[in-house]
């Protein structure tokens, strides 16, 4: 085990250098320098401004500075929001971002792990059928439609939840915490939605591998209630596919944050990520890609260690 | 051949016999299709999006007012006999400019898709047919690549290039085709042990010739079925993008150009987002369902 946690370690950090380094030459070899959008800069102060970023040394020994920062929390400036590192704006919106995708993750699993119990267990029947097809409904309609959407029918036409904005942890004294809930209902409920889908339909399938296999039919023969077989036995193996898919449901849920702070103005990473996408603000759009990243293939890599704890099986491939 | 021919001279009636159980005999394709057509989803989406993309082609053409056209005197108006899908909050059309925003967005999806096709499909044929190291270490990029956030990466592609429609096609080209190259490398190695490609060696036919020859006609069948469901997903990635303002740019439209100004201008006119959503969601649909229409049809398995 501890072998294996090594091996799945190693294999792990050349990813995250690799993701690093492209992310790196791609913003360094592009046309134009990261001042070119701007007006124009006398060739003096664009010296002072290259010599402050270190855009006059060599590119390798741009890229191993970078890195060296980068290990230490340091993504250098912001290039747009000139008063502000990129490490103090991500860190002002990784609260938001964490409190939405976290509640969204939490939902997506149970809720979609009951679903698709529920369908496994009803399998061919009406249940099943109608969870299959609202599955398919949230894997193919995206949450920048079903966001707007919602929004339209619970805050627009009726007046139950707000439209969009963040109240936060800090608000909650201030405004209540009541608020605070009803801020975050719609936009983790529509982040959540198309990864319910996926999950509902992964543990369908894992669910009805499971109830065929001999250990259920022991069970089901030594008398155990149904309800027992279910939650003693069949859930544990069968939600082992749901482990490792983990990572790219954080993925998802990345790509997914950024719409959804778009469209309820949640002041999180996704938003400052896009804004500097749009505003070409180079720093802030690598630091979050890195952080982004780092986030997917840290899951990745957890998900792996828990299922080869869990299923021997993994272990020795 | 000799026995055969006495035969056939004892009994007359065998060779009218033989050529009719030609004409009979149902090839796979022949098969596959049949299946396909039983499918009521599958044929009633087919019909759909045969009627989606005949509109998006024709309309913007024939329509009398133009997708960039704005009446002044129109702004937010309810769907009429005039304006069948509404204005949008600037007094556009929004019937033509959903079906203007089809044509962008088909067009990507169709492209990038193609783009994804031609790299996966010669990825994953070379890793499956060459085996050993060679297939280890391209299989080991497409694992790493796989673990990537790949649309943040088109992110960056869009900031160092800006945004145009040439990136667009490549950006989401070059990430579709990790699966493509995973189903197609899967083929590939079963394939490669079959006798017919085994006799190909055996006669000296050179590797390539092989794989152009031998391997690639016969990964026809599950290449098909998985471009019909990347095609959405090409969709989906093109309107993301688009949505967030990092894809397609104003006066064009994609579809989700005019969802992200239908969700800025919901509360005065809906049906400005929900028109174009409507038409994207199914168009969505209707390809998911002829992708499991043919998934069925063509899996020899299911047989």
């Amino acid at each position: 085990m501890v072998l294996y946690a090594l091996k799945r370690l190693l294999s792990a950090i050349p990813t995250l250098l690799i993701i690093i380094a492209v992310a790196f030459f791609m913003m360094r070899l592009a046309p134009g320098g990261p001042f070119t959008s701007e007006r124009n800069v006398p060739p003096a102060i664009e010296a002072n401004l290259n010599a402050k970023y270190n855009l006059d040394d060599p590119l390798p020994i741009q890229f191993f500075k970078y890195l060296g920062n980068v290990l230490q929390g340091d993504f250098g400036p912001s290039f747009v929001n000139r008063d502000f590192s990129v490490t103090e704006l991500v860190l002002q919106g990784l609260p938001v971002s964490i409190t939405v995708g976290l509640s969204a993750l939490m939902l997506a699993i149970s809720v979609g792990s009951i679903l698709g119990v529920l369908a496994a267990l009803r399998q061919n029947k009406a249940t099943d059928y109608t969870v299959m097809t609202i599955a398919m409904a949230g894997i193919t309609i995206p949450n920048f439609v079903t966001a707007p959407v919602m929004t339209l029918i619970f805050a627009v036409w009726n007046d139950w939840l707000p439209t969009s904005g963040w109240i936060g942890w800090s608000g909650i004294e201030e405004q209540g915490l009541d608020a605070f809930f009803r801020s975050l209902i719609l936009p983790v409920i529509t982040l959540a939605l198309p990864q319910i889908a996926i999950i509902s339909r992964l543990m369908r399938g894992s669910m009805i591998e499971v109830l065929r296999s001999n250990f259920i039919r022991t069970a089901r023969a030594k008398g155990l209630s149904p309800i027992k077989i279910v939650t003693r036995h069949a859930l544990r193996a069968a939600s082992l596919p749901l482990i490792s898919y983990l990572g790219p449901a954080t993925a998802a849920l990345l790509s997914g944050s950024l719409v959804i702070e778009k469209i309820f103005t949640l002041p999180g990473i996704g938003q400052y990520f896009v804004t500097g996408a749009l505003n070409r603000d180079y720093t802030l759009v690598m630091g979050v890609v890195i952080i982004y990243a780092t986030l997917i293939v840290v899951l990745n890599l957890l998900a792996d260690l828990v299922l080869a704890a869990l299923d021997p099986k993994v272990r020795l491939t | 051949m000799n026995r055969i021919s006495r035969h056939a001279d004892q009994h007359p009636n065998v060779q009218s016999m033989q050529a009719a159980q030609a004409v009979k005999g149902r090839s796979l394709w022949d098969d596959a299709r049949a299946r396909l057509f039983a499918n009521k989803a599958a044929v009633a989406s087919m019909i759909i999006l045969f009627v989606i993309v005949m509109a998006a082609i024709v309309w913007p053409a024939i329509s009398p007012v133009k997708y960039n056209d704005i009446n002044y005197s129109a702004y937010s108006v309810p769907p009429s006999s005039e304006y069948w899908m509404g204005t949008d909050t600037n007094g556009r059309d929004i019937l033509v400019r959903t079906m203007m925003g089809a044509r962008v967005s088909l067009a990507v999806g169709l492209i990038a898709t193609m783009v994804s096709l031609v790299i996966g499909v010669l990825w994953g044929a070379t890793a499956g047919f060459f085996g050993g190291t060679i297939d280890n270490v391209m299989m080991r990029i497409v694992d790493i690549l796989y673990s990537l956030p790949f649309i943040f990466f088109v992110i960056i592609l869009t900031v160092i290039f800006g945004t145009s429609l040439w990136i667009m096609f490549i950006a989401i080209g070059a990430i579709e085709w990790l699966t493509m190259a995973r189903i197609v490398r899967g083929q590939t190695l079963s394939l490669k042990e079959k006798e017919f490609v085994e006799a190909a060696r055996a006669i000296g036919v050179t590797p390539m010739t092989i794989v152009r020859r031998h391997i690639v006609p016969n990964l026809i069948g599950p290449v098909v079925i998985y471009v019909t469901l990347t095609i959405p997903y090409a969709i989906l990635a093109e309107s993301f993008l688009s949505f967030l303002g990092l894809g397609v740019q104003e006066p064009l439209t994609s579809w989700g150009v005019l969802i992200a100004d239908g969700a800025n201008g919901v509360e005065a006119a809906p049906w400005a987002l929900l028109f174009p959503a409507g038409v994207m969601a199914l168009t969505l649909f209707c390809f998911n369902f002829i992708g499991d229409g043919l998934r069925d049809a063509l899996d020899p398995k299911d047989r």
